[in-house]
């Protein structure tokens, strides 16, 4: 049996979270234009909904998806196979396992997925794992956490809220706590050459999740430093992180410059080639959601009509 | 000091850096091996009666051809750039102790600088660090354009810091001396302005780096004064010392805080001396 191919699509810009409880939310998740859609098990689902999350995920996966968006889960760290089990089913592309500490975590996550994979006659190696590096025990073990499994694609972190209360520090503080953390992190992922996420930081005094300007200018300073993944927690930052994660009309005459050789050394000509292959997946990305949008939006007026 | 820019290896005569490093990784490549090692033997035996230190940059992926014939009488030792694992230097280790004995060297005498630039080069850094006792002291040196790593809006380069901490921790850790400046946006590829790279020795320093590598002649003062401890800071650790001495007899000043202290500021004074000393053999007139 030969292993799948990378994700379908790896243009993750907005990378949007969602309750899989709240039906209206995965109901309304293709007008919303992200890139991906999160179902989440984890933090916005009650300890007492967990058990409806997971009947709700099979069903959530192809709804979620009519936008175009690939599907994510974040599962939870203490119910992992069962998390799984509701997860895996055609569409997923992505399972998000928080606080992975060890290498063992993301080696047994990535068994059990392939178990579910042959039961469910997935192609074996389409669901990616995405370990989040959450806790102090799981920084000191980032390298080996990224190595775990081929199924790793993307990787990062040291940050965020679990990571702060692990540590016991402030979350909001408006300078660089997590400086070192983060570094651990994104350090093994460039070491093994993953798609790296959650590497930056930005200044955020305020928490509030909704704020679409802020998101604009966090995407630009992530995509100036050379990141192409954003997480959003609310459907008002979306756009704001798409566009400001795809190349500006500007950076695309400039690279073409630099690929015709007007003045550049090899760094930047990589850089610039990278650029330009980069626009052409956001493009591609772009032009499939586009199409799925349109054909639901008239199938379901159809439907609608009937 | 690139190997084939004679007019450089001229210059570098008289630029008054404490270490020259004779360089066939970055600015010869694709030049032809003999031409290239042509070159460096001329470089050598052009600087190596000089005052400064001399040093020869390879390629870690490329060393056994460019060392081989590139080993002269003069020269102090060998900066690895690109090494990635462990095994590069040991690799670099034995095929210098090969060249040491095959030219009469001293065994053990020539030096190994390690410049991890890449990401896999910086996760591995402790292995790469302890693995020979040859190697005295590490850098980062290219890593922001080998990783590409890029400006943040503060103006940091993105990773930099980190790295250099880690860095600094490692090298610390095993005994060695960690290469470096606290280069922000702007200084890319080691490159800036006189004024910048003053600045990024200062806070280097701070941090604990002791020197920088650098690229162009006119960064040499600032990095020569950055990493300098100052006339102010000089003057302090004296005053300190002297005060230490005439309270010698008071039980209070022997607590072992206050050792501390006076360990930090003997140090200093150490490090100032030995940088007064190398001021003297370049022939640079002190002016503080």
């Amino acid at each position: 049996m030969t292993m799948a191919p990378v994700m379908r699509s790896i243009v993750m810009r907005s990378m949007l979270y969602m309750p899989v409880t709240e039906q209206r939310f995965i109901e309304s998740a293709w007008r919303r234009g992200a890139d991906a859609v999160i179902l989440d098990l984890e933090d916005s689902v009650p300890a007492h909904r967990k058990a409806d999350a997971r009947r709700a995920v099979r069903e959530a996966i192809p709804i979620a998806a009519r936008g175009g968006a690939s599907i994510c889960v974040r599962i939870n760290s203490d119910s992992v196979a069962e998390d799984l089990d509701a997860a895996v089913w055609p569409g997923l592309e992505l399972v998000i396992r928080p606080k992975a500490e060890r290498a063992e975590d993301v080696a047994e996550t990535g068994d059990l997925i392939s178990d579910l994979e042959q039961q469910r006659g997935l192609p074996l190696g389409t669901v990616k794992i995405w370990p989040l590096i959450e806790t102090a025990a799981g920084v000191v073990n980032a390298y080996d956490i990224a190595k775990a499994s081929p199924r790793v694609t993307l990787f990062g972190g040291g940050e965020g809220y679990d990571m702060s209360l692990d540590l016991g520090v402030s979350m909001f503080t408006g300078f660089d706590q997590f400086f070192y953390s983060r570094g651990e992190a994104e350090l093994a992922g460039r070491a093994l050459g993953k798609v790296l996420a959650n590497c930056l930081y930005y200044p955020d005094e305020s928490g509030e999740v909704a704020d679409a300007r802020w998101a604009q200018r966090y995407a630009e300073a992530l995509r100036g430093c050379g990141f192409r993944t954003a997480t959003a927690l609310h459907p008002a930052t979306v756009a704001a992180l798409t566009s400001g994660l795809t190349p500006s009309a500007t950076e695309l005459a400039d690279a073409h410059l630099v690929t015709e050789g007007r003045s550049a050394d090899a760094y930047d000509i990589d850089r610039a080639r990278d650029l330009l292959a980069w626009a052409l997946l956001c493009r591609e990305r772009d032009a499939i959601k586009d199409t799925a949008v349109r054909e639901y939006a008239s199938s379901d007026a159809k439907g609608g009509s009937q | 000091v690139p190997a084939l820019s004679t007019d450089w290896v001229s210059r570098a005569r008289t630029c008054r850096a404490d270490v020259l490093v004779v360089d066939l990784a970055y600015f010869c490549r694709g030049q032809g091996a003999s031409r290239e090692a042509a070159a460096a033997r001329a470089a050598i035996a052009a600087l190596s009666d000089g005052p400064a230190e001399l040093f020869l940059q390879v390629r870690a992926s490329s060393m056994a051809a460019q060392l081989a014939d590139s080993v002269r009488p003069g020269l102090a030792g060998v900066i690895l750039a690109g090494v990635e694992s462990a095994e590069h230097v040991i690799e670099a280790d034995e095929l210098l102790t090969r060249l040491e004995l095959s030219n009469g060297f001293p065994p053990g005498g020539l030096e190994i600088v390690t410049a991890l630039e890449s990401a896999a080069g910086n996760q591995n850094a402790e292995s790469i660090v302890a693995a020979t006792p040859r190697t005295t002291s590490a850098s980062l040196g290219r890593a922001d354009l080998v990783m590409d790593l890029r400006p943040e809006p503060s103006g940091a380069i993105h990773l930099l810091d980190y790295l250099a901490q880690r860095l600094i921790l490692l090298a610390g850790a095993l005994g060695k001396q960690a290469l470096g400046a606290r280069w922000t946006a702007g200084d890319r590829g080691l490159s800036t302005t006189p004024g910048r790279a003053l600045q990024a020795a200062r806070m280097g320093r701070t941090l604990g780096f002791r020197g920088s590598l650098c690229v162009r002649e006119d960064m040499i003062a600032p990095l020569r004064v950055g990493f300098t401890p100052s006339a102010a800071e000089v003057a302090a650790a004296s005053r300190f010392l002297q005060e230490m001495r005439d309270r010698a007899t008071d039980e209070c000043w022997a607590a072992a805080e206050d050792s501390r202290s006076a360990g930090a500021a003997t140090r200093l004074l150490a490090f100032a001396d030995a940088c007064a000393e190398q001021d003297r053999k370049l022939g640079i007139a002190r002016s503080r």
